[in-house]
């Protein structure tokens, strides 16, 4: 049997409903959050134009880019213009890049996007099998081990481990590069092996979260009637486990994997900075530490879509694995 | 192994199954013996937490922890002929008799089946499991099974998830699936519990009739001696892990032999009287007081605690006494009865 098999044909009405409603509802919150992005960089205490050119700029260059920002227009407008811009893909000119907003992001998009990829899969990988494993020997020598390795690595900053597995594997070791990204022109290979390490120090806090979900998940699942109706059939213990408790215990878990992979997003701004990686998470770090509103207002932007889009997939994923919500 | 008449596919000969937590021990199963006959149905009867699901856990092996088998043999006659103590084989060797030789259904039809997979899948995945079969092959299976078990429109039913059926048919579906691979022996645990009595009586007849065509062997638990009458053809009588008296249906119906079982039969509705004239419902009687916690079990017989009969007697424990052709009690005044 298909472990996820497709949905069946006679639900395709309401499965499109759902899909149509989950469209529609990531629509709302994308509304919403640009509003208050926009409210928000309005609001920060002093005008940007100033704070921008900073203290020894004249009156008139403050001037003439509040009018180059649009600054010097009735607010609904300016969130008008704002709204408009967005729809055309226009997230504004970078203040201090000298370019828009949208390339800036997309020239470090490449990094930040396979960091958090490999980071959620290590995690993935480490915390999975884990938690079902702590969940089956409840109580066991292996289930207490795991789950203190667990509460340590969730109190661990990540960017702790990150300067301790630079320390060791890559100073002391050479086996990892130090740092950056293999500099212009490196092969896509040079460039991915510079992740390695900062998808570690990132995999390894983040999988805590998962694996305790698992693991609960898991335990709720496992004295269910259906396994035992499954244990009953005479399959392997094995196969008890993976396609009969744990599909049911992963709906749960699902969710927090997405949690997490919306959290790698702004946890790579810290660990990007550790490891000298040219991502989103460093540009947003000098954008910040330079005023440069436009960028800062743009990566915000670009992360809570992804937060939504996330969500979005998240619920794509309960279509397939659960039929209840199908029917 | 040892010698086990030829008609008899299951004896149950002095099982212990105990849960130790600690230094507390729960015998929930202590020192029971039963043999279910070929094409027979066994009922087993008795209060909640009377050990009924723990002895027919302990015949399939599902025990969870810390139940443990401690003692006692579970001799079965294995399609092969070969007579095998279930209680002591290996787990590899327990799988192939689980679903193939017996196979269980539930009191809960709600949860018992995977709520993530369809009745169609759930079906197939029991017979290719034991039998070297195409997926076609075992979807027609599958789709005769529900045809057995009276489910119309089996095609499409098929592909349907348990949450899109109704309790009395999700049974009928947990029944196709425990018969799927044509097992000599069906445990039902208490199948009829969780459905209104409409259904109840449906799924009797469908069990009844099965049988009669396939010929299998039923170990029927229950609470309910109303339903005993309607199944089996032996009753087992049990009380705080014990079995308290033994008997064919007959025999048992015709005179109890123990109060605890008499009291029991005191408890079920009577159809004629129930709606009497009056329009005034009958009063059950149920055995005044509960059963004693197993941790904690009165020194002598453990009924005497609520028993109308009790005498000095019964500070110590009787063993199975026969009082009768064929016809058990654990009681010293059975004679009496
Ligand atoms: N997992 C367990 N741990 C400890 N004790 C248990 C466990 N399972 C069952 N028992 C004990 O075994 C005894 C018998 O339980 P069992 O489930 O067999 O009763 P039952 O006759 O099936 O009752 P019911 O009619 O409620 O299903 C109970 O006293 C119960 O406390
Ligand atoms: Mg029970």
């Amino acid at each position: 049997m298909a472990p996820f098999a497709a949905p069946q044909g006679l639900s395709q009405k309401r499965m499109g409903r759902y899909v149509f409603q989950r469209l529609l509802g990531m629509l709302a919150v994308m509304f919403v959050v640009v509003t208050i992005v926009f409210i928000i960089v309005r609001i920060a205490p002093g005008d940007p134009a100033a704070v921008m050119l900073g203290p020894d700029a004249t009156a008139q260059d403050v001037a003439s880019l509040r009018t180059r920002l649009g600054l010097d227009r009735p607010i609904i407008i300016q969130y008008g213009i704002f709204f408009g811009q967005l729809l055309q893909g226009d997230l504004g000119e970078s203040i201090f890049l000298n370019r828009p907003v949208l390339t800036a992001l997309a020239e470090r998009a490449e990094p930040t996007f396979f960091l958090t990829l490999f980071s959620i899969l290590i995690a993935g990988i480490i915390a999975i099998p884990v938690g079902i494993m702590s969940a089956y020997w409840r109580g066991s020598l292996f289930d207490q081990g795991a789950t203190t390795l667990a509460m340590l690595a969730a109190s661990i900053p990540s960017f702790w481990l990150g300067l301790i597995l630079i320390q060791i594997l890559a100073v002391r070791w050479g086996v990892f590069p130090v740092s950056g990204y293999g500099g212009p022109g490196a092969s896509l290979l040079t460039r991915l092996s510079h992740l390695i390490l900062p998808a570690i120090s990132l995999g390894v806090v983040s999988s805590a979260l998962i694996l305790r979900f698992t693991r609960a998940s898991m335990l709720d699942v496992l004295n269910d009637d259906y396994v035992r109706t499954a244990r009953s059939k005479g399959m392997s213990e094995f196969r008890v486990i993976m396609k009969h408790a744990f599909k049911n215990a992963l709906i749960p878990v699902l969710t927090v994997v997405g949690i997490t992979a919306a959290l790698l997003v702004s946890g790579a701004v810290v660990t990007e900075t550790v490891f000298g990686l040219p991502g989103v998470g460093s540009l947003v770090v000098s954008a910040v530490l330079r005023r440069d509103y436009p960028v800062i207002q743009g990566a915000l932007l670009i992360i809570a879509a992804l937060y939504v889009l996330i969500n979005f997939l998240i619920d794509m994923l309960y279509l397939l694995v659960d039929p209840r919500v199908r029917y | 192994m040892s010698e086990l008449p030829a008609d008899i596919v299951l004896r149950v000969d002095d099982l212990r199954t105990h849960f130790e937590a600690g230094d507390r021990v729960a015998k929930s199963v202590d020192g029971v013996s039963f043999d279910v006959r070929r094409g027979e149905t066994v009922a087993v009867v008795g209060e909640s937490g009377s050990g009924k699901s723990v002895t027919s856990l302990s015949i399939m092996r599902l025990l969870s922890a810390p139940g443990r088998i401690v003692g006692g043999d579970i001799l079965y006659r294995a399609s092969d002929d070969r007579v095998l103590d279930l209680a002591k084989l290996p787990e590899k060797a327990m799988r192939g008799i689980r679903g193939r030789e017996i196979a269980m259904i539930f009191q809960e039809p709600m949860t018992s089946l995977n709520p993530l997979y369809t009745i169609g899948d759930q079906i197939m995945e029991m017979v290719q499991l034991h039998e070297p079969v195409s997926r076609a092959e075992a979807r027609r299976r599958a789709k005769r099974m529900l045809e057995l078990v009276e489910i119309p429109a089996a095609d499409r039913r098929l592909d349907e998830y348990p949450h899109q059926m109704s309790g009395g048919m999700r049974q009928r579906a947990m029944i196709a699936l425990a018969l799927a691979c044509n097992p000599k022996l069906l445990i039902a645990d208490e199948p009829t519990t969780a459905l209104d009595v409409t259904i109840q009586a449906q799924i009797l007849d469908l069990l009844r009739r099965l049988q009669a065509e396939i010929g299998m062997s039923i170990l029927f638990i229950t609470h309910n001696l109303g339903v005993v009458a309607e199944i089996a053809h032996d009753v087992v009588v049990m009380y705080a892990g014990r079995v308290v008296e033994k008997a064919s249906v007959d025999a048992l119906f015709d005179n109890q032999k123990h109060p605890y079982t008499r009291g029991l039969l005191a408890c079920i509705p009577n159809a004629t009287r129930d709606r009497a004239p009056t329009g005034e419902r009958m009063r059950l009687n149920p055995i005044p007081g509960s059963v004693p916690s197993i941790l904690a079990l009165p020194a002598g017989c453990s009924f005497a605690p609520r028993c109308s009969l009790v005498t000095s007697e019964c500070e110590s424990n009787p063993s199975l006494l026969v009082a009768g052709p064929d016809h058990l009690s654990r009681c010293w005044r059975h004679e009496t009865l």
